[in-house]
């Protein structure tokens, strides 16, 4: 049989069309043949997932409607099964059809209030979490409230408690409070009477949001922390996370988005109030609280802001006018050498700093690396030079060092610090034994740690004293694997090193991004607590390398995206008490700080006013919709980052920020305006997506 | 994508104090997982159908039993599961034991499969992803052959090819299909 003729066979069947001749050649070739068989399985799976794709939202409504028929099938049998047994039974004591019938009318009535259409048995919507001497009346009844109770619909609180739902939702009731849980068919979730209640809604689903109602409206939620209070003159909403909708029972609407507030008087639509609740025209979309303090000058930074050196790595690039003013106009406090073609030939390639040894050895490439590496004098920036990776011909297939490399590996790294150090005198401040390696040695730390501890020997013998850390670690959430690590090589490394790039890539959205860039203080807890452990004294962590993410292209690279990603960066690196925070890179084509024209991206901008002004420890300020605008203030500057995509008016209330004027940097997708000095505004608004920098003039 | 695993969690929850919107939401979220999951293990659309609505139905019944922790659909495809087992061996219990048709083979031939869950996999999402790689052409076919429903030799029409170079054509799509989907699940 031909393949044509078997594949229209197979076509046929799937489509239900086999003629019964057709029907029986299939059937014998299947039955004789377990391939073809398979095959035909194959193409019936294949079919029927298309099917089934290509059904779609009308195939999902077919079978809803027949998952609800089999529901109310059920339940109508089983209520006739019921009736049926207790007249059998009823009919066997007394014999009388009257009672009979009495009583499967009274059950029939009885389950047919109970079991709505597919109801299961009710469930508890709640329990009490602290009960805090709080009553609950159920029905006529009023009893002390205990922790662990089970709440169900139509039940009253009053008083101080807390209370989690079924779905993870918190909510907490003042003293004062009057809640009720209302059945589903009411509309709303719960009845705020009176009082405040506090709330941490988890995102609901849309079609079933959970809803509040108050004397004078409803408060609509749609996943999110909010506060609510009601007394006699109405209600009032501030929202500190996610967004509620405030409905008026006589009409009109405010969605309170984070950071905002609302209230609703009795008899009134609903309208926007500030902090010291004054009605205004336009609500305050955040509010950033803080202290400021100039501190004693001259104020050294606490975090050095670095840039990763990846065109400048490459000597005609390096030299060039446009690739020299833009570093200069950034003025990062630290430069590091990390690009891994540096480990490659340097005849080869134009970044590479080894060469390649007639008897199959490595050696380093002085002039390059003298071309690339700035001399100390009339350099601004501290030197962290990384040696990236083993050399391609030293690795096994899953990129470890062959171990008969180990030993010629480690004169390798003791023979750049002779280079860079000695012959060329570049001053370097930090080494770094690889980056990344802790993912390449993830089932084996011990290995690793022994490789590295034999490189930091062969390095410190060269130049005794220097400053390593090694690798800088590419994964940050293994404790297990740290702990492992640094059990084997604590006290042997001067100070720890971690890379930043978020999951996802191009597919994440802006706000995955941003949020990954704001948990870098875990990471470096994670990494302190795992080298604590090991009895060491504390070492300082840097933050090494952080990228938006590692898919080029995408042109947030070269947006405000890019710029806000690395201001979060910094802001967490700096409360997180980190030593330096390194951007990926200085001006390549996807990832520069500046266009490889010259000109500066956001990203670019942003480095050199963190650079410049961020002085001093970090002082106290929170933002009240972090989620919307982080806040960062220091001795140097008032950093405001505004996520939003809308532009956001933002009320400041920082002390001791009054008597002095202060310039404002504003860093959006255009580029950088400066304004100049002025008091610093009680309200301010922030663009969309930007980045702004009150600094303090003397 | 498939649907975010806490947001279920919270239908469910409200399923289970009786909100029946809450639960016809699960299942138009979810049905599309659990047709794809049942029709790698079956032979034929009656019994998928078959499998979904039962899946549902002891889903339902069972609510109470699931603890929320973010894997209702790992859950309810262990309940599919059982179900196409159930259901292929009460249709070969409906059929003489020598039948020897050649759905009576396959129904026999799936059974003997046994229709193991896999764990983590996108049933939905990996054939839509796969879809969007074929050719403007190849897709325009499918759509025609599946969404509109048209017969062979209307298709033959529509894409001026023999019936039989198009019955090849189409088996060459599924086939480049089922390695895409292979393929996907050998990287998850």
């Amino acid at each position: 049989m031909s393949d044509q003729r078997l594949e229209c066979l197979r076509e046929a069947y799937l489509l239900g069309t086999l003629t019964p001749a057709e029907r029986q050649e299939l059937s014998e070739l299947c039955r004789h043949d377990a391939g073809q068989r398979d095959a035909l399985l194959a193409e019936v799976e294949m079919d029927l997932r298309l099917r089934s794709l290509y059904a779609g939202e009308a195939g999902g409504q077919r079978t809803l409607a027949a998952v609800r028929h089999l529901l109310n099938q059920e339940r109508d049998s089983g209520m006739q099964r019921t009736v049926r047994a207790v007249s059998r039974r009823t009919h066997q004591r007394h014999g009388h059809r009257w009672v009979m019938a009495l009583v499967a009318a009274c059950l029939v009535v009885g389950l047919g209030l109970w079991l709505r259409p597919g109801q299961p048995p009710p469930a508890a919507l709640g329990h009490v979490l602290v009960a805090n001497g709080a009553t609950l009346q159920r029905g006529d009844s009023v009893q002390a409230l205990s922790a662990g109770q089970a709440l169900h619909a139509g039940d009253s609180l009053s008083g101080a408690t807390r209370v989690a739902w079924a779905d993870g939702s918190q909510l907490g009731l003042s003293a004062t409070g009057r809640l009720r849980l209302l059945p589903v068919e009411a509309g709303s979730t719960l009845s705020l009477d009176a009082g405040d209640m506090d709330a941490h809604i988890v995102p609901q689903p849309a079609a079933v949001p959970f809803a509040i109602t108050t004397p004078q409206g409803q408060a609509v939620v749609l996943g999110t922390r909010f506060v609510l209070s009601v007394d006699a003159g109405g209600t009032n909403l501030r929202v500190s996370e996610g967004r509620v909708r405030l409905l008026a029972s006589r009409g009109g609407e405010l969605v309170v988005s984070a950071g905002q507030q609302a209230e609703l008087p009795t008899g009134a639509a609903p309208r926007w109030i500030d902090a010291t609740g004054v009605a205004v025209n336009n609500p305050v979309d955040a509010v950033v609280t803080g202290t400021w303090e100039r501190g004693q000058a001259p104020l050294a930074p606490t975090l050095a802001v670095g840039l990763n050196v990846f065109v400048g790595v490459e000597a005609e690039r390096a030299i060039q006018p446009a690739y020299r003013d833009a570093l200069a106009a950034m003025a990062p406090a630290l430069l590091r050498f990390a690009r891994g073609e540096q480990i490659h030939d340097s005849a080869s390639h134009p970044a590479g700093w080894l060469r390649l040894d007639a008897d199959g050895g490595y050696s380093w490439d002085a002039e390059r690396i003298a071309r690339v590496v700035p001399p100390a004098e009339g350099r601004r920036s501290e030197l962290l030079v990384s040696i990236p990776d083993f050399p391609t011909a030293w690795r096994t297939p899953d990129q470890r060092l062959r171990p008969d490399c180990v030993e010629r590996f480690a004169r390798l790294c003791a023979d750049l610090v002779h280079v860079v150090d000695r012959d060329l005198d570049r001053r370097v401040s930090r080494w770094e034994i690889t980056r990344g390696t802790d993912v390449t040695y993830a089932d084996d730390p011990e290995a690793l740690a022994d490789l590295v501890l034999r490189c930091a020997a062969a390095m410190q013998a060269v130049k005794p004293g220097l400053r390593l850390s090694g690798p800088a670690f590419a994964r940050c959430d293994r404790q297990d694997w740290l702990e492992a690590y640094f059990a084997r090589i604590a006290g042997r490394l001067d100070y720890l090193s971690f890379c930043v790039w978020p999951s996802d890539g191009r597919q994440a959205e802006d706000d995955q991004l941003w949020d990954q860039a704001e948990q870098i203080s875990e990471r470096a807890q994670t990494l302190r607590r795992a080298w604590a452990a090991s009895g060491a004294p504390p070492v300082e962590v840097l933050q090494v390398e952080s990228a938006l993410h590692n898919e080029a292209p995408d042109p947030r690279f070269a947006g405000a995206e890019a710029g806000i990603f690395d201001a979060l960066v910094m802001i967490s690196a700096a409360r997180a008490g980190l030593a330096a925070s390194c951007r990926w890179n200085d001006m390549d084509g996807w990832f520069g700080a500046y266009a490889p024209d010259g000109s500066p991206r956001p990203a670019g901008e942003v480095l050199a006013l963190f650079a410049r002004h961020l002085r001093g420890a970090a002082l106290p300020c929170t933002s009240s919709a972090p989620a919307r605008v982080a806040a960062l203030a220091c001795p140097g500057a008032l950093v405001l980052v505004n996520r939003w995509p809308q532009p956001t008016r933002l009320g400041l209330a920082v002390q001791g920020a009054d008597a002095i004027p202060w310039e404002r940097h504003v860093v959006t997708d255009s580029g950088l305006v400066a304004h100049g000095p002025t008091s610093l505004p009680r309200q301010v608004l922030l663009p969309e997506r930007s980045i702004t920098l009150f600094v303090p003039q003397p | 994508m498939p649907p975010d695993p806490h947001e279920i969690d919270a239908l469910v929850a409200k399923a289970r104090t009786g909100n029946t919107q809450a639960f016809d939401n699960v299942v138009m979220a979810l049905q599309g997982e659990v047709r794809q999951f049942a029709c790698a293990r079956v032979s034929s659309a009656d019994v998928v159908e078959e499998v979904v609505q039962a899946t549902f139905v002891t889903a339902f019944h069972k609510l109470d039993s699931y603890e929320p922790r973010a894997c209702f659909l790992p859950w309810l495809i262990g309940i599919a599961a059982n179900h196409v087992r159930s259901e292929l061996r009460r249709r070969l219990r409906l059929r003489p034991a020598d039948d020897e048709t050649l759905e009576a083979l396959l129904l026999r031939v799936r059974l003997a499969q046994d229709a193991q869950p896999e764990a983590g996999h996108a049933y939905a999402d990996g054939l839509q992803a796969c879809l969007e790689r074929l050719q403007p052409r190849a897709r325009a076919l499918l759509h025609s052959r599946y969404g509109e429903e048209r017969s062979l030799s209307a298709l033959a029409q529509q894409f001026k090819q023999p019936v039989g170079a198009l019955a090849v054509t189409l088996h060459r799509l599924r086939a480049t299909l089922r390695r895409c989907l292979e393929a996907g699940r050998a990287s998850a």
